[in-house]
This record gives structure tokens, C-alpha cells and sequence, in this order.
């Protein structure tokens, strides 16, 4: 039986599936800035943070008013909670993809030589992390949202990768020491990206088989 | 609403937080608006100094403990009171439509014809369904058995009964579910155009699913009426009204948007009660 705040539910989801398509947005334009040192689309990004910021307040009234006056139980109270949890990971993927953007405006026009190392398939992958996460919350696909988080370790190895790079590139080209430190932390951020995915995704996972995956199952144990 | 005053216990009384002018504005456009009442059965104060007033077409619940004056202030509305010997207003006034209901001009069938109510249990007559909803006109002395036939329809449709009964209208109403039944006792109550349903505790018999049935069909209502409803299930009031009230002790401590009341209540004494911490 369909109940009259359904509605409130579907409005829920479809605000985290916006939010989600900004963050999605802003990594790529943010990522595309640094590449090309395209400051006005760096720019853009940032201004784009503001958007993603009110969709989390709105979110979490939202489901808090929800949680409030519907009393949810079972899989509706999953779903709302849920959204609290995803719409807190897009936030803070937005203010990485942000923060890729103010190193944009840090480097300006000026790229260091070489610089680049793994940032590229770096790029890929946190995208990717991204996308998939998203992807297996709107299409419900637990499957997909177990095996996200194991993919996270190639992030990790490659911002590791980036960092001893970069930090040898320092200690050669002290110079533009600045420009590889604002590197470093734009691999961080990168970084940083894929872990809120994994969280997603593991967020996901609960919400579809109420099994809890975070720090390797321990609330299973 | 209402105005922000302090009580005798030095308790305010929390409405919305609106300007004096705004209060003024809003209860000259209530569809009921209620005035210093003071209640008594024999000599006992039921309701004490009670101001309120309702919007047309909103749905406002009534929460409290047992004995706190809900279901009292509820029967005001339609003079049910008056069939308690003991009972009376001692001070105040009751609008409706800007009418003092308690004027002798006031003529009590047409009242409640125009305040309709809904009872905790379910109180079909021991006739068909079809005369359930009918018999209301027919004293009334419509006779036209297709104006009889339209209403009928109408008023089950209205109550989301119609898909369930419409091929066994002349069987007994006492044959139906608890559900069912209380949902007929809507029907019965729109067949005679009213512009106001009481409910008092209307789902207290009935299971979840006859609950939510009836949430739904006041949800649905609220369109057409203006719906006062006296419940202690508090996530019932969360889930249907637009406003709430919540009355202690015979005194109304606070009343403001359901949203407001449910997720952030001005009174201490609110939210002890609506998180079940009373007492």
C-alpha cells in the first residue's frame, strides 16, 4: 500500500542523486583545471561548493524531519539515515574537488616539469570510485557495492607513488618545490576522493542487505 | 495563533511565534476560533483559559495524557458536552464561521450537521451500508433514490470504501471489518456535508493496516474539511496533522506547526511528552 509520505522518501533519494551528479561534475571539471591549468573552470568548481553545501543541509533536515514525524522503522529507516551518511560523503568530495581547484589557482599558468607522474590514471580511478558508488546506490546493485571498497587499495598505492615522486622531484628542482607540495595535495585529495566512494559504497551495502562492512566487519564479528 | 501568555503556574503558553497584528489576522480568518474558555464538570475545572484557533482545511491534533481535556475541548465543538448533565463553559467563547456556537440562536442539529464526528469505536447503525450513509438525508426528507444512490456513492468513494462494499451495499454494516466499519462512520459523517470532522481516537481499535488506511483518507480529506483529531498515538499526529496541541492538566501548553512541535518544541513539558519521558 502506497502511503502519502512515500513522496518524502523518492525526494530524498532524488536529491542525493543531484548532489551526487555535481560532485561527479566538479571532480572531473576540477581534475580537467589542473591538467590544463584552466583557472576560470578551477574557478567555476569553487563556486559550485556553495550549491553542494545547501543540498547536504537540505538532506539531513530533510531525513531528521523524516525520522522525526514518520517514524521509520526497518528498511525506511536504512533509507534515510543512509542519505545523512551518503550526502556527508558527496560534501566532503566536493571540498576535495574544491580544494583540487584553489591548487589550480595556487600553480596558475605555471606547470612544474614533470609533473604529472600518476595524477592521470590517479584521476581515472578516484572518478571511476566515484561513478561506480553512485551507480550502485541507484541501480540498488550490492554486489557492486561489496567489491568497490577492495579497489581502494590501488588509489592508495598510487597517491603513495605520487608522493615519493613528487617529493624526489622537490629534492631536484627546488624551485618549484611550491608547485610539487600543491601537487602532492591534489594526489591527496584524489586520494581522499576514493575513500568517500568506498564509504558510499559501503553505506550502500547496508542499506541494501542491512549488513555492516565498515572497518573490515567488525560489527559482525 | 493564539497569544503568548503566562499561565497561573507561571507557564507559558507557546503558540507560533507571531506579531500581535498576525495573531489578530489569523483568527479573524479561522474557521474556529476559541476564546478564554474555562470548563467545568460539576465542580471541577476541566479546561482552564483555553485559546485556540483553526485554519479551514487543516488538520490539527490534540495530544496529551488521559484526563488532559482533549477529548472535553473536541465535544465543545459539536456541543456533545451538552448531553452531560454536570457539564459546563464557564467562561470564553467557541466561533465557528464567526458564530458563537453557544448562543441560544444556534440550532444544535444544524450544528452538528456542520461539525461531524468520528468515535473511538465504531458505531455503524444496525442497517445496511447503503442506509448508513443514506439515513442521514433521509430524516433530513430526501427521498429521490438517485440523489439517495449519488451520495452514497460519493461519500464511499470519498472515504475509500467504495472498491470494497459497492457490490454488498445491502448487506449489514455490522458485518464488516473494524476498519471497514470505522471507516463507513466517515462516509456517514461527509453524506451530510459538514465543514468540520472530529475524530476522537478514531484509530484506537483498529490494526496498523486499518490505520493507515484511515490516515491515508484523512490525509486525503483535509482538502475538503477541516479536521480536528484527538489521538495518543504520537506518531499518528506526527504522520497527519498540520498542527498540534498539546493540553495538560486542562491547559493548552503548546500549539504551533506539527513540524515545529515534533522536531524542536518550545515547552520542556512538550517534549518530555512526545519523547515518552512524562512523569
Amino acid at each position: 500500500m502506497k502511503r502519502f509520505f512515500d513522496d518524502e522518501i523518492k525526494d530524498l533519494r532524488s536529491k542525493i542523486i543531484l548532489m551526487g551528479d555535481k560532485v561527479t561534475e566538479m571532480t572531473n571539471e576540477a581534475i580537467t583545471a589542473l591538467i590544463e591549468g584552466n583557472v576560470d573552470l578551477a574557478k567555476k568548481v569553487i563556486g559550485t561548493d556553495d550549491e553542494v553545501d545547501n543540498l547536504e543541509v537540505e538532506i539531513d533536515n530533510d531525513a531528521v524531519r523524516y525520522i522525526s514525524l514518520r517514524a521509520p522503522v526497518a528498511k525506511d529507516v536504512r533509507i534515510v539515515t543512509i542519505c545523512m551518511k551518503i550526502s556527508n560523503n558527496l560534501e566532503r568530495i566536493g571540498d576535495e574537488a574544491t580544494s583540487i581547484a584553489k591548487r589550480v589557482l595556487k600553480l596558475g599558468r605555471q606547470k612544474p616539469p614533470n609533473s604529472f607522474l600518476e595524477l592521470g590514471i590517479l584521476s581515472e580511478l578516484a572518478v571511476k570510485a566515484l561513478r561506480l558508488s553512485l551507480e550502485s546506490y541507484i541501480e540498488g546493485d550490492a554486489v557492486l557495492a561489496k567489491d568497490l571498497p577492495g579497489q581502494d587499495k590501488e588509489l592508495d598505492r598510487l597517491h603513495r607513488k605520487n608522493y615519493d615522486g613528487f617529493t624526489e622531484l622537490i629534492s631536484q628542482n627546488s624551485e618549484f618545490s611550491a608547485q610539487f607540495v600543491e601537487l602532492i595535495l591534489a594526489s591527496k585529495s584524489l586520494e581522499r576522493i576514493g575513500d568517500h566512494a568506498s564509504n558510499i559504497a559501503v553505506e550502500v551495502y547496508y542499506l541494501l542487505e542491512a549488513k555492516d562492512l565498515r572497518h573490515h566487519g567488525i560489527a559482525d564479528k | 495563533m493564539t497569544k503568548t501568555k503566562e499561565e497561573p503556574t507561571g507557564a507559558k503558553v507557546e503558540t507560533n511565534n507571531m506579531s500581535n497584528s498576525k495573531q489578530e489576522a489569523a483568527a479573524s480568518s479561522s474557521l474556529i476560533q476559541i476564546k478564554d474558555l474555562d470548563f467545568f464538570y460539576g465542580s471541577k475545572q476541566a479546561l482552564f483559559n483555553i485559546n485556540l484557533n483553526m485554519l479551514e482545511k487543516e488538520v490539527t491534533a490534540f495530544i496529551g495524557p488521559s484526563g488532559c481535556g482533549k477529548s472535553t475541548l473536541l465535544r465543545c465543538f459539536n456541543r456533545m458536552n451538552d448531553l452531560v448533565d454536570i457539564a459546563r463553559i464557564e467562561n470564553g467563547t467557541i466561533h465557528i464561521h464567526g458564530h458563537d456556537i453557544n448562543s441560544e440562536e444556534i440550532d444544535i442539529i444544524e450544528l452538528r450537521k456542520k461539525v461531524g464526528m468520528v468515535f473511538q469505536k465504531s458505531n455503524p447503525f444496525p442497517k445496511s451500508i447503503y442506509e448508513n450513509i443514506a439515513y442521514g438525508l433521509k430524516i433530513q426528507g430526501v427521498k429521490d433514490k438517485q440523489i439517495l444512490d449519488e451520495v452514497v456513492e460519493k461519500c464511499l468513494r470519498g472515504a475509500a470504501l467504495w472498491e470494497e462494499v459497492k457490490d454488498r451495499l445491502n448487506e449489514n454494516a455490522l458485518g464488516m471489518s473494524g476498519g471497514q466499519q470505522q471507516r463507513l462512520c466517515i462516509a456517514r459523517t461527509m453524506a451530510v456535508s459538514p465543514n468540520i470532522i472530529l475524530m476522537d481516537e478514531p484509530c484506537s481499535a483498529l490494526d496498523p493496516i486499518a490505520t493507515a488506511k484511515v490516515e491515508e483518507l484523512i490525509h486525503e480529506l483535509k482538502t475538503k474539511y477541516t479536521i480536528v483529531i484527538v489521538t495518543h498515538n504520537m506518531q499518528q499526529a506526527a504522520r497527519v496533522s498540520d498542527k498540534t496541541a498539546f493540553f495538560y492538566m486542562g491547559k493548552l501548553i503548546e500549539l504551533g506547526k506539527t513540524d515545529d512541535i515534533f522536531m524542536n518544541p518550545k515547552q520542556s513539558q512538550t517534549e518530555a511528552y512526545i519523547s515518552g519521558k512524562f512523569g
